[in-house]
Protein backbone atom coordinates (compact mmCIF):
# COMPACT_ATOMS: atom_id res chain seq x y z
CA UNK A 1 0.00 0.00 0.00
CA UNK A 2 1.26 2.99 -0.91
CA UNK A 3 2.91 5.72 1.69
CA UNK A 4 -0.51 7.83 2.82
CA UNK A 5 1.54 10.18 4.63
CA UNK A 6 4.91 11.07 2.48
CA UNK A 7 1.18 11.43 -0.56
CA UNK A 8 -0.29 13.71 1.68
CA UNK A 9 3.23 15.57 2.48
CA UNK A 10 4.17 15.44 -1.49
CA UNK A 11 1.17 17.24 -2.33
CA UNK A 12 1.48 19.91 0.28
CA UNK A 13 4.98 20.72 -1.31
CA UNK A 14 2.93 20.51 -4.39
CA UNK A 15 5.60 18.24 -5.04
CA UNK A 16 3.94 17.43 -8.66
CA UNK A 17 6.80 15.29 -9.65
CA UNK A 18 6.87 12.71 -6.72
CA UNK A 19 2.76 12.70 -6.30
CA UNK A 20 2.53 11.49 -10.00
CA UNK A 21 5.23 8.69 -9.16
CA UNK A 22 3.60 7.55 -6.38
CA UNK A 23 0.11 7.91 -8.24
CA UNK A 24 1.06 5.86 -11.04
CA UNK A 25 2.83 3.59 -9.00
CA UNK A 26 -0.06 2.91 -6.97
CA UNK A 27 -2.60 2.34 -9.94
CA UNK A 28 -0.34 -0.40 -11.59
CA UNK A 29 -0.66 -2.33 -8.16
CA UNK A 30 -4.49 -3.09 -9.15
CA UNK A 31 -5.79 -1.69 -5.56
CA UNK A 32 -9.13 -1.95 -5.02
CA UNK A 33 -11.48 0.70 -4.87
CA UNK A 34 -11.76 1.35 -1.21
CA UNK A 35 -7.78 2.03 -1.00
CA UNK A 36 -8.24 4.04 -4.00
CA UNK A 37 -10.80 6.39 -2.08
CA UNK A 38 -8.12 6.06 0.66
CA UNK A 39 -5.02 7.78 -1.22
CA UNK A 40 -7.91 10.49 -2.46
CA UNK A 41 -8.68 11.39 1.23
CA UNK A 42 -4.93 11.42 1.58
CA UNK A 43 -4.71 13.95 -1.36
CA UNK A 44 -7.05 16.42 0.42
CA UNK A 45 -5.95 16.75 3.74
CA UNK A 46 -2.45 17.51 1.38
CA UNK A 47 -4.88 20.52 0.01
CA UNK A 48 -4.95 21.21 3.59
CA UNK A 49 -1.67 21.57 4.29
CA UNK A 50 -1.56 24.10 0.92
CA UNK A 51 -4.41 25.73 2.52
CA UNK A 52 -2.72 25.98 6.08
CA UNK A 53 0.87 27.51 4.26
CA UNK A 54 -0.98 29.91 2.04
CA UNK A 55 -2.78 30.97 5.30
CA UNK A 56 0.61 31.52 6.81
CA UNK A 57 1.69 33.48 3.52
CA UNK A 58 4.31 30.89 2.69
CA UNK A 59 2.28 29.89 -0.80
CA UNK A 60 0.93 32.20 -2.99
CA UNK A 61 -2.18 32.56 -4.72
CA UNK A 62 -0.37 31.04 -7.64
CA UNK A 63 0.25 28.10 -5.32
CA UNK A 64 -3.20 27.47 -4.59
CA UNK A 65 -4.24 27.65 -8.46
CA UNK A 66 -1.73 25.41 -9.03
CA UNK A 67 -2.87 22.99 -6.04
CA UNK A 68 -6.20 22.74 -7.71
CA UNK A 69 -4.39 21.82 -11.02
CA UNK A 70 -2.79 19.08 -9.03
CA UNK A 71 -5.59 17.75 -7.25
CA UNK A 72 -7.50 17.67 -11.04
CA UNK A 73 -4.28 15.78 -12.19
CA UNK A 74 -4.39 13.14 -9.25
CA UNK A 75 -8.30 12.51 -9.11
CA UNK A 76 -7.45 11.55 -13.13
CA UNK A 77 -4.89 9.52 -12.55
CA UNK A 78 -6.89 7.58 -10.22
CA UNK A 79 -10.21 7.75 -11.94
CA UNK A 80 -9.00 4.12 -13.82
CA UNK A 81 -8.64 2.52 -9.87
CA UNK A 82 -11.90 4.39 -8.51
CA UNK A 83 -14.11 2.14 -10.87
CA UNK A 84 -17.52 1.51 -10.43
CA UNK A 85 -17.69 2.97 -7.00
CA UNK A 86 -16.70 6.36 -8.70
CA UNK A 87 -19.62 6.63 -10.47
CA UNK A 88 -21.68 6.24 -7.35
CA UNK A 89 -21.83 9.93 -6.65
CA UNK A 90 -22.28 10.87 -2.74
CA UNK A 91 -24.27 13.86 -3.52
CA UNK A 92 -24.78 16.91 -5.74
CA UNK A 93 -23.36 20.13 -5.55
CA UNK A 94 -24.34 23.52 -7.69
CA UNK A 95 -21.44 26.08 -7.14
CA UNK A 96 -21.03 29.44 -8.25
CA UNK A 97 -20.06 33.11 -7.84
CA UNK A 98 -22.98 35.20 -7.39
CA UNK A 99 -23.89 38.12 -9.26
CA UNK A 100 -21.80 40.94 -9.78
CA UNK A 101 -18.60 39.58 -8.62
CA UNK A 102 -16.17 37.53 -10.98
CA UNK A 103 -13.98 36.61 -8.22
CA UNK A 104 -13.80 32.87 -8.91
CA UNK A 105 -10.27 31.29 -7.75
CA UNK A 106 -11.35 30.09 -3.79
CA UNK A 107 -14.63 28.61 -5.57
CA UNK A 108 -12.63 26.57 -8.30
CA UNK A 109 -10.20 25.20 -5.95
CA UNK A 110 -13.31 24.08 -3.02
CA UNK A 111 -15.02 23.17 -6.86
CA UNK A 112 -11.88 20.77 -7.13
CA UNK A 113 -11.98 19.55 -3.99
CA UNK A 114 -15.52 18.67 -3.53
CA UNK A 115 -14.92 16.52 -6.56
CA UNK A 116 -12.90 14.85 -5.48
CA UNK A 117 -14.59 13.96 -2.79
CA UNK A 118 -17.01 12.42 -4.67
CA UNK A 119 -19.73 15.19 -5.57
CA UNK A 120 -21.58 15.56 -8.77
CA UNK A 121 -20.70 19.27 -9.35
CA UNK A 122 -22.54 22.09 -10.89
CA UNK A 123 -20.58 24.81 -11.63
CA UNK A 124 -22.04 28.11 -12.60
CA UNK A 125 -19.52 29.77 -13.13
CA UNK A 126 -18.75 33.53 -12.03
CA UNK A 127 -21.42 36.58 -12.30
CA UNK A 128 -24.30 34.12 -11.56
CA UNK A 129 -27.74 35.58 -11.31
CA UNK A 130 -30.18 34.17 -8.59
CA UNK A 131 -32.43 33.00 -11.30
CA UNK A 132 -29.88 30.91 -12.27
CA UNK A 133 -28.88 28.97 -9.52
CA UNK A 134 -33.20 28.58 -8.44
CA UNK A 135 -33.23 27.08 -12.74
CA UNK A 136 -30.27 24.84 -11.68
CA UNK A 137 -31.20 24.15 -8.77
CA UNK A 138 -35.16 23.17 -10.10
CA UNK A 139 -33.01 20.87 -12.88
CA UNK A 140 -30.80 19.03 -10.25
CA UNK A 141 -31.98 19.07 -7.34
CA UNK A 142 -28.67 19.25 -5.34
CA UNK A 143 -28.32 18.64 -1.77
CA UNK A 144 -26.51 21.67 -1.59
CA UNK A 145 -26.01 24.97 -3.42
CA UNK A 146 -22.39 26.70 -2.27
CA UNK A 147 -22.15 30.71 -3.29
CA UNK A 148 -18.63 32.26 -3.51
CA UNK A 149 -17.54 35.76 -3.31
CA UNK A 150 -14.80 38.36 -2.77
CA UNK A 151 -16.27 41.40 -2.75
CA UNK A 152 -18.75 42.76 0.17
CA UNK A 153 -21.27 44.17 -2.50
CA UNK A 154 -21.10 39.47 -2.88
CA UNK A 155 -23.10 39.48 0.23
CA UNK A 156 -25.98 41.54 -1.16
CA UNK A 157 -25.98 39.24 -4.18
CA UNK A 158 -25.86 36.14 -1.88
CA UNK A 159 -29.11 37.37 0.09
CA UNK A 160 -30.60 38.03 -2.77
CA UNK A 161 -30.10 34.14 -4.24
CA UNK A 162 -31.24 32.94 -0.60
CA UNK A 163 -34.38 35.19 -1.08
CA UNK A 164 -35.00 34.04 -4.88
CA UNK A 165 -34.75 29.91 -3.91
CA UNK A 166 -36.91 30.33 -1.06
CA UNK A 167 -39.73 32.23 -3.61
CA UNK A 168 -39.12 29.60 -6.09
CA UNK A 169 -39.60 26.90 -3.24
CA UNK A 170 -37.15 24.95 -3.16
CA UNK A 171 -35.14 27.03 -0.04
CA UNK A 172 -35.79 23.76 2.29
CA UNK A 173 -34.48 21.14 0.15
CA UNK A 174 -31.00 22.01 0.73
CA UNK A 175 -28.61 23.07 2.71
CA UNK A 176 -26.57 26.39 1.27
CA UNK A 177 -22.60 27.29 2.02
CA UNK A 178 -21.36 30.28 1.79
CA UNK A 179 -17.41 31.45 0.91
CA UNK A 180 -15.15 33.82 0.55
CA UNK A 181 -13.39 36.77 2.12
CA UNK A 182 -16.04 38.74 3.27
CA UNK A 183 -18.46 36.21 4.52
CA UNK A 184 -19.01 35.92 8.49
CA UNK A 185 -21.52 34.10 11.04
CA UNK A 186 -23.21 37.56 11.46
CA UNK A 187 -23.54 38.04 7.28
CA UNK A 188 -24.34 34.34 7.01
CA UNK A 189 -27.47 34.46 9.84
CA UNK A 190 -28.50 37.96 7.75
CA UNK A 191 -28.20 36.26 4.22
CA UNK A 192 -29.88 32.93 5.40
CA UNK A 193 -27.49 30.41 4.63
CA UNK A 194 -26.86 27.26 6.87
CA UNK A 195 -22.77 27.81 6.84
CA UNK A 196 -20.25 30.14 6.12
CA UNK A 197 -16.44 29.23 5.69
CA UNK A 198 -13.58 30.80 4.77
CA UNK A 199 -11.56 27.59 3.98
CA UNK A 200 -12.08 25.20 1.22
CA UNK A 201 -10.85 21.90 3.42
CA UNK A 202 -13.48 23.12 6.28
CA UNK A 203 -16.06 23.72 3.55
CA UNK A 204 -15.99 20.19 2.15
CA UNK A 205 -16.02 18.52 5.38
CA UNK A 206 -19.37 20.76 6.36
CA UNK A 207 -20.65 19.36 2.77
CA UNK A 208 -19.62 15.56 3.38
CA UNK A 209 -21.20 15.56 6.79
CA UNK A 210 -24.31 17.16 5.28
CA UNK A 211 -24.91 13.86 2.63
CA UNK A 212 -23.65 11.67 5.05
CA UNK B 1 -9.99 67.06 20.30
CA UNK B 2 -7.19 64.27 19.85
CA UNK B 3 -7.19 62.83 16.45
CA UNK B 4 -5.25 59.25 15.44
CA UNK B 5 -5.11 58.10 11.95
CA UNK B 6 -5.06 54.36 11.26
CA UNK B 7 -4.24 54.42 7.92
CA UNK B 8 -3.18 50.76 4.87
CA UNK B 9 0.06 51.25 3.66
CA UNK B 10 -1.53 50.58 0.30
CA UNK B 11 -2.82 54.37 0.52
CA UNK B 12 0.92 55.43 1.66
CA UNK B 13 1.41 57.94 -1.21
CA UNK B 14 -2.59 58.85 -1.62
CA UNK B 15 -2.76 59.60 2.72
CA UNK B 16 0.62 61.08 2.69
CA UNK B 17 0.01 63.97 -0.36
CA UNK B 18 -3.09 64.12 1.28
CA UNK B 19 -1.58 65.07 4.93
CA UNK B 20 0.85 67.76 2.90
CA UNK B 21 -1.88 69.17 0.56
CA UNK B 22 -4.27 69.91 4.07
CA UNK B 23 -1.73 70.48 6.43
CA UNK B 24 -2.92 67.85 8.73
CA UNK B 25 -0.40 66.86 11.20
CA UNK B 26 -2.38 63.85 13.33
CA UNK B 27 -0.06 60.84 13.98
CA UNK B 28 -0.43 57.81 11.37
CA UNK B 29 -0.59 54.23 12.75
CA UNK B 30 0.57 52.48 9.53
CA UNK B 31 -0.60 48.92 8.69
CA UNK B 32 1.14 46.68 6.47
CA UNK B 33 -1.08 46.09 3.10
CA UNK B 34 -0.98 42.38 3.46
CA UNK B 35 -3.86 42.75 5.46
CA UNK B 36 -5.93 43.40 3.48
CA UNK B 37 -5.72 39.80 1.69
CA UNK B 38 -7.53 38.57 5.00
CA UNK B 39 -10.13 40.30 6.51
CA UNK B 40 -9.98 38.19 9.47
CA UNK B 41 -6.85 39.14 10.16
CA UNK B 42 -7.06 42.48 9.44
CA UNK B 43 -9.77 43.38 12.29
CA UNK B 44 -7.20 41.44 14.31
CA UNK B 45 -4.48 43.86 13.96
CA UNK B 46 -6.49 46.79 13.80
CA UNK B 47 -8.47 45.61 17.28
CA UNK B 48 -5.02 45.41 18.84
CA UNK B 49 -3.90 49.03 17.20
CA UNK B 50 -7.22 50.30 18.80
CA UNK B 51 -6.51 48.96 21.63
CA UNK B 52 -3.32 50.35 22.20
CA UNK B 53 -4.36 53.85 21.82
CA UNK B 54 -4.54 56.20 24.80
CA UNK B 55 -6.07 59.87 25.21
CA UNK B 56 -7.71 60.22 21.81
CA UNK B 57 -10.97 61.15 20.53
CA UNK B 58 -11.28 59.93 16.81
CA UNK B 59 -9.47 57.80 15.22
CA UNK B 60 -9.93 58.14 11.76
CA UNK B 61 -9.61 55.45 8.97
CA UNK B 62 -7.84 55.11 6.05
CA UNK B 63 -9.70 51.89 4.83
CA UNK B 64 -12.96 51.68 3.69
CA UNK B 65 -15.08 47.90 4.33
CA UNK B 66 -12.45 46.28 3.14
CA UNK B 67 -14.19 42.57 2.82
CA UNK B 68 -15.94 43.13 6.09
CA UNK B 69 -11.82 43.74 7.81
CA UNK B 70 -13.52 47.04 9.61
CA UNK B 71 -17.03 45.18 10.87
CA UNK B 72 -16.99 44.36 14.59
CA UNK B 73 -14.30 46.94 15.39
CA UNK B 74 -14.73 48.84 18.73
CA UNK B 75 -12.59 51.44 20.93
CA UNK B 76 -13.52 51.83 24.24
CA UNK B 77 -13.06 55.38 24.75
CA UNK B 78 -12.99 56.88 21.29
CA UNK B 79 -15.03 57.70 18.52
CA UNK B 80 -14.47 55.43 15.28
CA UNK B 81 -14.59 57.15 11.73
CA UNK B 82 -14.38 55.19 8.13
CA UNK B 83 -14.64 56.77 4.83
CA UNK B 84 -17.92 54.49 3.94
CA UNK B 85 -16.87 52.93 0.68
CA UNK B 86 -16.14 49.23 -0.24
CA UNK B 87 -12.54 49.50 -0.87
CA UNK B 88 -9.16 51.94 -1.60
CA UNK B 89 -10.16 50.49 -5.21
CA UNK B 90 -13.67 52.58 -4.81
CA UNK B 91 -11.65 55.14 -2.57
CA UNK B 92 -9.64 56.61 -5.20
CA UNK B 93 -11.73 56.36 -7.99
CA UNK B 94 -14.99 57.35 -6.71
CA UNK B 95 -16.46 61.02 -7.15
CA UNK B 96 -18.09 63.16 -4.54
CA UNK B 97 -21.97 62.56 -4.37
CA UNK B 98 -21.84 60.22 -7.43
CA UNK B 99 -22.20 56.37 -6.96
CA UNK B 100 -19.35 54.58 -8.38
CA UNK B 101 -19.49 51.68 -10.42
CA UNK B 102 -16.59 49.57 -10.57
CA UNK B 103 -15.06 49.21 -14.21
CA UNK B 104 -15.75 45.01 -14.90
CA UNK B 105 -12.86 42.62 -16.15
CA UNK B 106 -10.35 44.89 -14.39
CA UNK B 107 -7.78 44.45 -12.17
CA UNK B 108 -6.76 47.57 -10.39
CA UNK B 109 -2.97 49.34 -9.53
CA UNK B 110 -1.35 52.14 -8.58
CA UNK B 111 2.57 52.07 -7.22
CA UNK B 112 1.70 51.37 -3.96
CA UNK B 113 -0.24 48.23 -4.66
CA UNK B 114 2.32 47.21 -7.08
CA UNK B 115 5.56 46.79 -4.15
CA UNK B 116 3.13 44.99 -1.32
CA UNK B 117 4.74 41.54 -0.84
CA UNK B 118 1.58 39.91 -2.05
CA UNK B 119 0.92 42.21 -5.30
CA UNK B 120 -0.08 40.53 -8.48
CA UNK B 121 3.92 41.61 -10.14
CA UNK B 122 5.08 40.05 -7.13
CA UNK B 123 2.64 37.04 -7.26
CA UNK B 124 3.84 36.43 -10.67
CA UNK B 125 7.85 36.75 -10.27
CA UNK B 126 7.32 34.17 -7.43
CA UNK B 127 5.10 32.03 -10.22
CA UNK B 128 7.68 32.40 -13.15
CA UNK B 129 10.45 30.96 -10.37
CA UNK B 130 8.54 28.15 -8.94
CA UNK B 131 6.96 27.17 -11.99
CA UNK B 132 9.17 28.60 -14.92
CA UNK B 133 7.57 30.74 -17.48
CA UNK B 134 5.17 28.32 -19.23
CA UNK B 135 3.60 26.57 -16.02
CA UNK B 136 3.40 30.59 -14.61
CA UNK B 137 1.91 32.19 -17.54
CA UNK B 138 -1.00 29.24 -17.58
CA UNK B 139 -1.75 30.02 -13.87
CA UNK B 140 -2.00 33.20 -14.66
CA UNK B 141 -4.28 32.24 -17.22
CA UNK B 142 -6.28 30.37 -14.98
CA UNK B 143 -6.33 33.09 -12.05
CA UNK B 144 -6.76 36.30 -15.05
CA UNK B 145 -9.57 34.68 -17.01
CA UNK B 146 -11.97 37.05 -16.16
CA UNK B 147 -9.82 40.12 -16.50
CA UNK B 148 -9.00 41.65 -19.51
CA UNK B 149 -7.78 44.97 -18.05
CA UNK B 150 -4.75 45.97 -15.79
CA UNK B 151 -5.62 49.38 -14.62
CA UNK B 152 -3.03 51.89 -13.31
CA UNK B 153 -4.70 54.21 -11.07
CA UNK B 154 -2.99 57.74 -11.44
CA UNK B 155 -3.81 59.33 -8.11
CA UNK B 156 -1.61 61.97 -8.66
CA UNK B 157 0.34 61.10 -5.87
CA UNK B 158 3.01 59.58 -7.09
CA UNK B 159 4.92 59.38 -10.50
CA UNK B 160 3.08 57.58 -12.77
CA UNK B 161 6.06 57.21 -14.60
CA UNK B 162 8.18 55.53 -12.29
CA UNK B 163 5.90 52.07 -12.47
CA UNK B 164 4.38 52.31 -16.06
CA UNK B 165 7.03 50.71 -17.42
CA UNK B 166 6.67 48.15 -14.97
CA UNK B 167 3.22 47.56 -15.30
CA UNK B 168 3.34 47.35 -18.82
CA UNK B 169 5.65 44.56 -18.40
CA UNK B 170 3.17 42.54 -16.68
CA UNK B 171 0.06 43.52 -18.49
CA UNK B 172 1.85 41.78 -21.48
CA UNK B 173 2.78 38.79 -19.47
CA UNK B 174 -0.63 38.22 -18.64
CA UNK B 175 -2.27 38.96 -21.95
CA UNK B 176 -4.28 42.22 -20.45
CA UNK B 177 -4.67 45.50 -21.56
CA UNK B 178 -3.12 47.99 -19.73
CA UNK B 179 -4.78 50.92 -19.05
CA UNK B 180 -4.90 54.39 -16.73
CA UNK B 181 -7.35 56.36 -15.36
CA UNK B 182 -7.57 59.57 -13.08
CA UNK B 183 -8.47 58.74 -9.58
CA UNK B 184 -8.24 61.45 -6.69
CA UNK B 185 -7.63 61.74 -3.28
CA UNK B 186 -10.11 63.92 -2.46
CA UNK B 187 -12.07 61.46 -0.42
CA UNK B 188 -8.80 60.74 2.23
CA UNK B 189 -8.92 65.25 2.55
CA UNK B 190 -12.51 64.77 3.61
CA UNK B 191 -11.31 62.38 6.07
CA UNK B 192 -8.49 64.83 7.51
CA UNK B 193 -10.52 67.80 7.40
CA UNK B 194 -14.12 66.73 8.08
CA UNK B 195 -17.13 67.63 7.67
CA UNK B 196 -17.88 64.34 8.99
CA UNK B 197 -21.34 63.36 6.76
CA UNK B 198 -23.20 60.89 5.04
CA UNK B 199 -19.53 59.87 3.36
CA UNK B 200 -18.48 58.21 6.64
CA UNK B 201 -19.35 55.39 8.91
CA UNK B 202 -19.21 57.34 12.24
CA UNK B 203 -19.05 54.78 15.15
CA UNK B 204 -19.40 56.39 18.46
CA UNK B 205 -17.02 54.77 21.65
CA UNK B 206 -17.99 51.37 23.27
CA UNK B 207 -20.08 50.50 20.10
CA UNK B 208 -18.95 48.31 17.35
CA UNK B 209 -18.92 48.68 13.66
CA UNK B 210 -21.87 47.51 11.96
CA UNK B 211 -22.12 46.52 8.39
CA UNK B 212 -25.17 48.68 7.83
CA UNK B 213 -23.22 51.35 8.78
CA UNK B 214 -21.46 50.89 5.39
CA UNK B 215 -24.96 51.33 3.87
CA UNK B 216 -25.32 47.69 2.24
CA UNK B 217 -28.71 47.14 1.15
CA UNK B 218 -29.42 43.30 2.00
CA UNK B 219 -29.01 44.81 5.76
CA UNK B 220 -31.62 47.05 5.38
CA UNK B 221 -34.07 44.09 5.66
CA UNK B 222 -34.98 44.02 9.07
CA UNK B 223 -32.13 43.04 11.85
CA UNK B 224 -32.81 38.98 12.37
CA UNK B 225 -33.03 38.05 16.43
CA UNK B 226 -29.38 37.41 17.30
Amino acid sequence: MLDLQGLTQAVGDLDEEQVVIMLEKFVSSNPSGEEAYKVVGACQQGMAIVGELFEKNEYFVGDLIFAGELLTQAIDILKPVLGGEESQKVGKIVIGTVEGDLHDIGKNIFGSMIEAAGFEVYDLGIDVAPGVFVEKVKEVQPQIVGMSGVLTLALDAMKSTVDALKEAGVRDGVKIIIGGNPVTEEACRQIGSDVFTTNAAEGVKICQEWVK
Amino acid sequence: MNYTIIACQMLCDELNMAMYETGCQYPVIWIESDYHIDPDKLRLKLQEEIDKLNNVDNILFAYGCCGNGLIGLRALTAKLIIPKTDDCISMVLSQPGKRYERHKETYFLTRSWMESSKSILNEYLHALKKYGEKRAKRLFELMLKHYNYLMLIDTGAYDLASCSPEAEKLANNTNLKLIVEKGDIWFLKKLLTGPYDDDFCIVEKDTAVNISDFGYDYLKMPQQTL
